[in-house]
């Protein structure tokens, strides 16, 4: 058993333990790791693969941010949060590919109807169980997502489906830095996730249902006892946390394409992501997708550059994200970003 | 023993009969129990056609492999989602012995016992620090990261594990002159491949049982009630004595390397590995076997292997039969989820545990208490007078 | 010597001061009553003996020993064991299975000798028998098989007494056992601990909010106050001491 330590140690290990420090320390092994390959492939191929980066750094952050949402409301993890928002990506596809909705409005009513089944989800599926008891919450968002799964492929076909680009994509939208480009997707990929943030920042912060959403996050009891309707803020939370990976499947389902199983293969990264930067920290989490995001890109990209590590390819970043998640938590349990609980005897 | 003490049932239903422990009538019932088990599992593999049996094999494999589950998630409290890569591990250790070293199929089982005991004292001392849903988090990422691993091409790790399309085993499992005597599947009547289906669904059976009852004694030692006593209550299990670490590693381990046993036996009944077989899907299919079970319960060992294997049978036709829907094979998943939630909703004790509580309406066992009377205590007699019931 | 000797203990949660500077002895042998108003830092005097919090400062010495260089499972081999204000059983075993985890220290079966029957069956009938002798000692055998859950509150306390008795304690530390009970129950409480003092020959640390049964039991009584000792003595010198009354009657007096 850890016994609660209450003792202050030296100032250099301290530091090193915080979220900064621990971030500083896995980057400079990192860098150090790749400054060979770096120099070697040229400031080019550096620009490049961390411009690769953003985009699924900006994707990671919104689906995380999705997750973290629903742990600081009911410290639960939410395993169907991927396919709920894979079932949104796919309904958006079908307005706008079936009904000629345009991209966005597709985008916004699909965020609309998840939103509504993430409330109901929450208020009939999770609601009547203990939030300490962790296994039935387990069973039940794993048997949601192999719901929507079934009937993802029931409706729409197991093949892949050609998403829209909410963004211009035409091969020549782009910017040109030092010889790397900079795609008009990207910038605005980054732009959509930096507006989600700021929205939700707004929203918890100047907001009364934001102030009833930190007071449940923070102690449901004492929120429930000075009058906060806490059943409804859970709602709110898990209908938010849809609505936001859905945005997120749609910001990456471009790239991926469509099939009933896409969010699931990328919501790994989302879990790394999360935990990396502390699941009940919004502002970790964003950390944490882009390094993950950028140590893909590197590690996949230089990786096979280094003696040894030949077979690193793309697929290999699922190892990584496992081995992440794994090492953060043996030193940092509660994330880099985190806030570590006391237990009360 | 003052009357009126049941067996942690409900204590409001009377049941129709009490039987006394040590009783001769208790030990009738409980050989009529084992009975009622063996009976059916003796007859089946010379009553049913050979893919039927093969199928039964499968199911006593992965019911070994929800067994190990059934230590980290329903005695210890360990929320594991990770286990199907333990299972895998057995498997691939089983094969490539088999395969690159010509090693016989029964040497093999110590040795990925080993193997996957390790590997999850290695995944169990990171558990130690990470509770609850963070260690399912952790662990599913592991089941996620399991078929990958298998195609690493550095190490010779692909040549070895046969990559995307898995291998076969080369020598597969056949039965000796006199075990063929002794199984009665010597006779003619009978083509080679119903008697090696036979052979196997009894190595299987036989593994099962061994496991079950080294699980079963695990359980009712003073390990055992330590890792429920964690699962229940850390820091009263502390303050116990219990050390919280050790439990911890040793209860993943040996739960690990009881699905890696699991893991084995589904390659020797398949002949086959590969990876399809010990992913993240999986992962999902036997934690439902294990909830449809019974969580916490012994005997789910028997059937959740059961739900495992024809489940995936089954649900399918089910849907077939639902006229809205096309007969369309997608909608088998919606199945299992759908059993997923039920489960958590109507069921969370499992079959096993449905079937307890009505057994106890019919029949209820009363344990004997201990003999204390041979214990040196200074009068017994005051201590009852000083606190006289409460 | 005394067992125990509580030196300049504090205990610092973030900016919260639970424990501020507490030093008092135990003798061997003794009972002694641990109170103070709610938020005194009594639990968490509690939880540091039993290294389930650590100190920020100061230093616990038992039997001649340093106990906060041990860890938590390591009390109970030590001879300290303790009951729980809100209970610490578990639910998911007999009340026999309960009491039977309780005696772990003392016991020598393993993973592995379990799992082969190798010479664990005499040793597993003998823990069982005496746990059975401590429930009935407790008179709480009519509950042995029943699941450690459901039961009335004050049963289950003392159900936390006998998982505590088995392992042989020599320092025996009780939180709040009389809550929940009636005025006769209590009075046979103090009854009961008193016995089990002098039957095992217990050293006894209480924390109680029933004044009346802490002041009739204890030989030796500590008074906190936003964790800080505000008095020490017997049971007179306690109840006439001007910081108590303060205390406990508010501040108007001074």
């Amino acid at each position: 058993m850890t016994a609660v330590t209450t003792k202050s140690r030296g100032s250099f290990l301290t530091w090193l333990k915080t979220g900064s420090g621990i971030l500083t320390a896995m980057m400079a092994v990192i860098v150090i790791a790749l400054i060979p390959a770096i120099i070697q492939g040229g400031l080019k191929l550096f620009l490049q693969r961390v411009f690769d980066s953003l985009n699924n750094g900006a994707v990671y952050a919104v689906t995380a941010i999705a997750l973290v949402i629903i742990f600081k409301a009911t410290t639960l993890i939410n395993f169907a949060g991927a396919n709920i928002a894979m079932f949104g990506a796919y309904v958006c596809w079908w307005l706008n590919t079936s009904y000629g909705f345009p991209i966005w409005i597709a985008v916004f009513v699909a965020m609309g109807t998840m939103a509504v089944l993430g409330s109901l989800i929450e208020r009939t599926l999770i609601r009547p169980f203990d939030v300490n008891d962790h296994l039935p919450v387990v069973l039940i968002t794993f048997g949601i997502a192999a719901i929507l799964e079934a009937f993802a492929g029931g409706f729409w076909g197991l093949e892949f489906h050609k998403f829209p680009s909410p963004f211009p994509s035409d091969p020549k939208d782009r910017f040109t830095i030092a010889g790397a480009f900079l795609r008009y997707e990207t910038i605005g990929t980054l732009f959509v996730m930096g507006l989600m943030i700021f929205g939700i920042y707004l929203l918890l912060n100047k907001t009364k249902v934001g102030l009833a959403f930190r007071a449940v996050s923070s102690n449901v009891e004492s929120a429930r006892l000075v009058g906060v309707r806490t059943g409804r803020t859970l709602q709110f939370g898990w209908a938010l946390a849809s609505a936001l990976g859905v945005l997120g499947a749609c910001l990456v389902a471009k790239q991926t394409n469509l099939e009933p199983a896409f969010m699931a293969k990328l919501v790994i990264f989302a879990f790394a992501a999360a935990t990396l930067g502390g699941l009940d920290s919004i502002g970790g989490s964003v950390i944490g997708a882009f390094i993950v995001a950028v140590v893909q890109s590197m590690l996949t990209g230089y990786g096979q550059e280094i003696p040894g590590l030949g077979w690193l390819k793309s697929n290999f970043a699922l190892v990584l994200a496992f081995v992440l998640i794994l090492v953060v938590l043996l030193f940092k349990p509660a994330g880099l970003y985190g806030t570590r609980r006391i237990e009360r005897v | 023993m003052s009357g009126g003490s049941s067996s942690g049932g409900d204590a409001a239903i009377k049941p129709m009969f009490v039987l006394q422990e040590g009783t001769s009538q208790h030990r009738m019932y409980q050989a009529f129990g084992w009975l009622c088990l063996a009976i059916p599992m003796i007859l089946a593999p010379y009553m049913l056609p050979s893919f039927r049996v093969a199928q039964l094999a499968q199911c006593a494999g992965w019911g070994v492999a929800i067994l190990g589950m059934n230590i980290a998630i329903g005695w210890s409290g360990l929320l594991s989602l990770g286990h199907i890569a333990f299972c895998g591990m057995g498997a691939y250790t089983t094969t490539i012995l088999i395969n690159e070293n010509s090693w016989d199929f029964w040497m093999t089982l110590p040795v990925a016992f080993i193997v996957c005991f390790i590997a999850g004292a290695l995944v169990g001392l990171p558990a130690l620090k990470i509770k609850g849903l963070y260690l399912a988090l952790v662990t599913f990422a592991l089941a996620y990261t399991f078929p990958i691993l298998l195609k690493i091409e550095g190490g010779g790790i692909a040549r070895r594990t046969g990559g995307d399309n898995g291998r076969n085993l080369e020598e597969k499992l056949v039965p000796t002159e006199t075990i063929r005597k002794i199984l009665f599947i010597n006779g003619e009547g009978t083509d080679e491949s119903t008697r090696i289906a036979v052979y196997k669904y009894v190595v299987a059976v036989l593994v099962l049982l061994v496991c079950f009852l080294i699980v079963r004694n695990i359980l009712k030692s003073r390990g055992g009630r330590a890792m429920i006593a964690l699962r229940d209550n850390q820091i009263g299990a502390a303050v116990s004595g219990v050390p919280l670490n050790k439990t911890k590693v040793l209860a993943f381990a040996l739960s690990a390397a009881i699905a890696g046993i699991g893991g084995s036996l589904i390659a020797m009944v398949l002949d086959s590995v590969g990876p399809t077989v010990f992913d993240a899907n999986y992962a999902i299919i036997t934690l439902m076997g294990l909830v449809l079970a019974g969580v916490g319960t012994l005997h789910g060992a028997w059937l959740g292997g059961v739900f495992v294997v024809f489940l995936q049978d089954l649900a399918p036709r089910a849907v077939g039969l639902i006229p809205v829907f096309n007969v369309d094979v997608v909608y088998a998943r919606a199945i299992y989820g759908l059993m997923l939630v039920l489960v958590a909703f109507f069921m969370p004790g499992g079959v096993v545990s449905f079937g307890r509580k009505w057994r106890a309406r019919i029949i209820q066992v009363q344990p004997k208490a201990p003999d204390t009377s041979h214990l040196a205590r200074a009068g017994t007699g005051q201590a009852a007078a000083a606190t006289a019931a409460v | 010597m005394a067992l125990l000797e509580v030196r300049d203990i504090t205990v610092r949660f973030g900016g919260i001061v639970a424990l501020d500077g507490l030093t008092f002895d135990i003798e061997e042998g003794q009972i002694c009553g641990l109170i103070g108003p709610n938020g005194a830092g009594k639990t968490t005097m509690f939880n540091v003996v039993s290294r389930i919090y650590d100190a920020t400062e100061g230093s616990i010495t038992y039997d001649g020993k340093d106990l906060l260089g041990l860890p938590a499972h390591q009390m109970s081999k030590n001879g300290i064991y303790r009951t729980f204000q809100n209970l610490a059983l578990w639910p998911g075993m007999t009340v026999l299975d309960n009491v039977m985890v309780g005696d772990y220290s003392n016991t020598k079966q393993t993973f592995f000798t379990a799992a082969l029957r190798l010479g664990t069956r005499k040793e597993e009938k003998d823990l069982k028998e005496r746990a059975y002798a401590a429930l009935e000692e407790l008179d709480l055998q009519q509950h042995a098989f029943h699941a450690a859950t459901g039961l009335p509150f004050g049963t289950l306390k003392r159900i936390e007494i006998a998982r505590a008795l088995i392992g042989k304690p020599r320092l025996l530390m009780l939180d709040e056992p009389a809550s929940g009970l009636t005025h006769s129950e209590v009075d046979e409480l103090a009854d009961t601990i008193r016995m089990l003092r002098d039957r095992h020959g217990l050293t006894v640390l209480l924390v109680e909010h029933h004044m009346k049964m802490v002041m009739g039991i204890s030989e030796h009584i500590v008074v906190l106050n936003f964790g800080q000792k505000i008095a020490d003595g017997d049971a007179t010198e306690v109840r006439n001491n001007p910081a108590v009354i303060e205390a406990y009657l508010g501040g108007s007096a001074s």
